[in-house]
């Protein structure tokens, strides 16, 4: 029995792989029942937008990740989809693998919230399906409070990593309050309504949106109860808002110098902060000369996103010491698991001689001496197994005696041969 | 006496240079040491500060405002205890390192000019002039603080503008704090400005025979008061925002060093205590 693991990630293959081999809740689910039918004793099924993972305890040793990764293939069939696109993990491998994921280092993007959560249910959908054990349910409890310590002692999850994320850290640079600030949404897009959604968590004393088509626009503004304006007359609240941000697709420039500058006038230095998060820009970044004027496009946000992810970066070596000491708390445990039936054995057939000796002498002895010599015989016993039990145990802590305690293991169950008893 | 004063001011520039330390490591370098313990030190500044002009006053049976050595130190403390009452009441931190810089230096200043003099103008031991000087020295001090946190604002203004997210953008409050901030402490100094000049019109005249209006400090003040009365009004009004409001707090500094300085040069002043 060991651990073994095959990961599909950004790591090793395009999106379109990823995405064909994305697993919904009903497919880990019939996966995990062909899983347990012969290959898998235990483990877990990750599945997201970004990775697809099998780890798992075999069943026995002729179950590889070979055959893993014909099963998966097999139960979903992907084009062009090679056993070389997967990343293959083996015992020690395997579990650094899963708390590397599950601590957010092995994201697409570093620090990802969301992973922890995703690798919660995972477990949580093995156990509704018994898929977890007493190992899986071992690397369950510390995967979760390792997620929680990265959370909680690092700052891996701090900072800005999306655009329109970056954008709302900047604005929240400038201001403070936000119950009397104004804010205009150009756009109704994908990039638009994420700006939207953050901007909304703001508390802001009113939002306008506006959009080319009527529709989209209104949704939007319906999402987040904001007012939509029709595009033709968005020009006419510039003097009021505090806050623009612009996502459209249009080829030119919506708003010039000249109409940003011709505001200045009405607002007596009151700032503006623009956000031109458009590509190509949506506004004339000329604008930013003005002193009242705080602008932005992708350019200048894509620096305060690169800071943030080399914070994030700086973080993985503390977060891989951790790793480090759950695993070497994990293996300690796991490597004691795998001596206990040799152990159970080896003290098995030495209290199965003990017994057939005394009850050979039981017969001979005095009422009063039978308990007597009894103990005196599991003493015996206990003594002789006492210092190859306690040492087979130390060997077996030490995650790097692994081998050798396995050796030691065999050696016993050979020369005793326990393995018949068995 | 005056050896144990001279000592614990000495202690206490320790003290302040601890202080300054500690808020300059955690802004610089977020050592968790400093985040919590700067308080601490600052807190036990102020303490040793407060112990101090008790005791020097008890010893000169004066306010400490009869030379330059003791107004160094009664405005060296009104900006720390300021800094820490903002820092408590409103949890906004990054900027104790700035007004602690100028604390310490004029801390430092107050050491080397410490001299204990109960022998001082009786004029300069009444409790109007007690008053008086108190309360110019304190709107002095507000007005220094909020051109500080206006320097503040434009250095963390350049930082967004020139999109350079380092450490000014990551450890200063935002610009609109900064600019509260910079507009109450400049409120607060004009209120106390306005308390000096009341006291000393009622009073002045008649604990100075020549006691004149056209007198230069007289008339510094005044422009200084004129200065920061519009500034507020027209801030009030809603004429003056953001990076306006913050030049105008950088031109007050420099008004109020001319008009602290200025009256210097004219000897004749009856403002001029030698």
């Amino acid at each position: 029995m060991e651990i073994i693991g095959i990961s599909l990630s950004y790591r090793t293959c395009s999106i379109e792989k990823r995405e064909s081999l994305y697993l919904n809740e009903s497919e880990k689910e019939e996966l995990i029942k062909i899983l347990k039918n012969g290959f898998l004793l235990e483990g877990i099924v990750i599945s997201t937008c970004n990775r697809t993972e099998i780890i798992g305890l075999t069943i026995n040793d002729e179950i590889t990740i070979d055959i893993l990764v014909d099963k998966i293939l097999e139960y979903k069939p992907v084009e062009n989809l090679k056993s070389s696109d997967f990343l293959k993990y083996f015992n020690c491998t395997a579990l650094k693998h899963i708390l590397e994921v599950v601590s957010g280092i092995d994201s697409l993007i570093i620090g990802d919230s969301q992973i922890l959560g995703q690798v919660k249910e995972s477990f949580l959908l093995s156990e509704k399906l018994n898929f977890l054990g007493t190992i899986f349910h071992r690397i369950e409890q510390i995967s979760l409070k390792l997620g929680k310590k990265v959370i909680s002692e690092t700052i891996l999850g701090e900072g800005a990593v999306s655009i329109s994320y970056a954008a709302i850290k900047v604005i929240e640079k400038i201001f403070s309050h936000f119950q009397n600030k104004q804010a205009l949404i150009i756009g109704a897009g994908e990039t638009a309504e994420l700006a939207a959604m953050h901007l909304n968590e703001l508390n802001l004393e009113k939002m306008y949106i506006t959009n080319r088509t009527r529709e989209k626009g209104e949704n939007l503004a319906n999402k987040i109860s904001a007012e939509f304006i029709e595009f033709e007359n968005f020009d006419s609240i510039l003097q009021e808002i505090d806050i623009l941000i612009s996502a459209t697709s249009s080829p030119n420039f919506l708003i010039d110098f000249e109409r940003i500058k011709s505001i200045g006038k009405f607002r007596r230095g009151k700032p503006l902060v623009i956000m031109d998060i458009a590509i190509p820009r949506d506004i004339d970044p000329k604008v930013a000369n003005l002193d009242w004027i705080f602008y932005h496009d992708v350019d200048s946000l894509q620096k305060f996103i690169d800071q943030n992810i080399e914070k994030r970066k700086a973080e993985i070596p503390k977060i891989k010491s951790f790793i480090q000491d759950e695993m070497v708390t994990f293996f300690s445990w796991y490597n004691t698991l795998q001596i206990i039936p040799t152990l159970k054995n080896f003290r098995d057939f030495f209290e199965e001689i003990r017994s057939d000796e005394f009850e050979k002498i039981k017969n001979k002895l005095l009422p009063e001496e039978i308990e007597k010599v009894e103990n005196m015989t599991k003493r015996l016993v206990g003594r002789i197994l006492h210092n190859p039990t306690i040492n087979l145990k130390k060997l077996s802590e030490d995650s790097s005696n692994y081998e050798k305690s396995s050796e030691y293991s065999k050696m016993l169950m050979e020369l005793y041969n326990l393995s018949k008893k068995s | 006496m005056d050896s144990f004063i001279n000592i614990l001011n000495l202690f206490l520039l320790l003290f302040y240079i601890l202080s300054f330390t500690s808020y300059l490591l955690d802004f610089k370098n977020d050592l968790p040491f400093f985040k919590n313990s700067k308080r601490i030190f600052l807190f036990l500044t102020i303490l040793i500060h407060l112990i101090f002009i008790v005791l020097l006053t008890n010893e000169l049976k004066h306010f400490p405002i009869t030379n330059k050595f003791e107004i160094f130190s009664l405005i060296s403390f009104s900006i720390v205890f300021t800094y820490f009452l903002i820092e408590l009441l409103t949890d906004i931190k990054g900027t104790g390192l700035f007004l602690l810089a100028l604390s310490l230096i004029l801390q430092v200043q107050s050491v080397f000019l410490f001299k204990m003099n109960p022998n001082v103008l009786p004029i300069l031991k009444s409790i109007p002039m007690g008053l008086h000087v108190s309360t110019a020295i304190l709107s002095y001090t507000a007005f220094s603080i909020s051109a500080i946190y206006a320097i503040l604002y434009f250095l963390l203004y350049k930082s967004i503008k020139s999109n350079k997210f380092g450490l000014y953008f990551n450890k200063l409050p935002d610009l609109e704090i900064l600019e509260k901030l910079s507009f109450t402490a400049m409120s607060i100094g004009l209120v106390l400005l306005s308390i000096a000049i009341i006291i000393g019109i009622i009073w002045l005249p008649s604990a100075f025979p020549n006691f004149s209006y056209y007198d230069p400090k007289i008339i510094s003040t005044f422009i200084v008061w004129i200065f920061y009365a519009v500034g507020i009004s027209r801030k009030e009004l809603g004429y003056l925002y953001g990076k306006k409001l913050i030049r105008f707090a950088i031109i007050g500094l420099f008004l109020i060093i001319l008009a602290s300085m200025g009256p210097s040069f004219f000897t004749n002043s009856f403002h001029t205590f030698g």
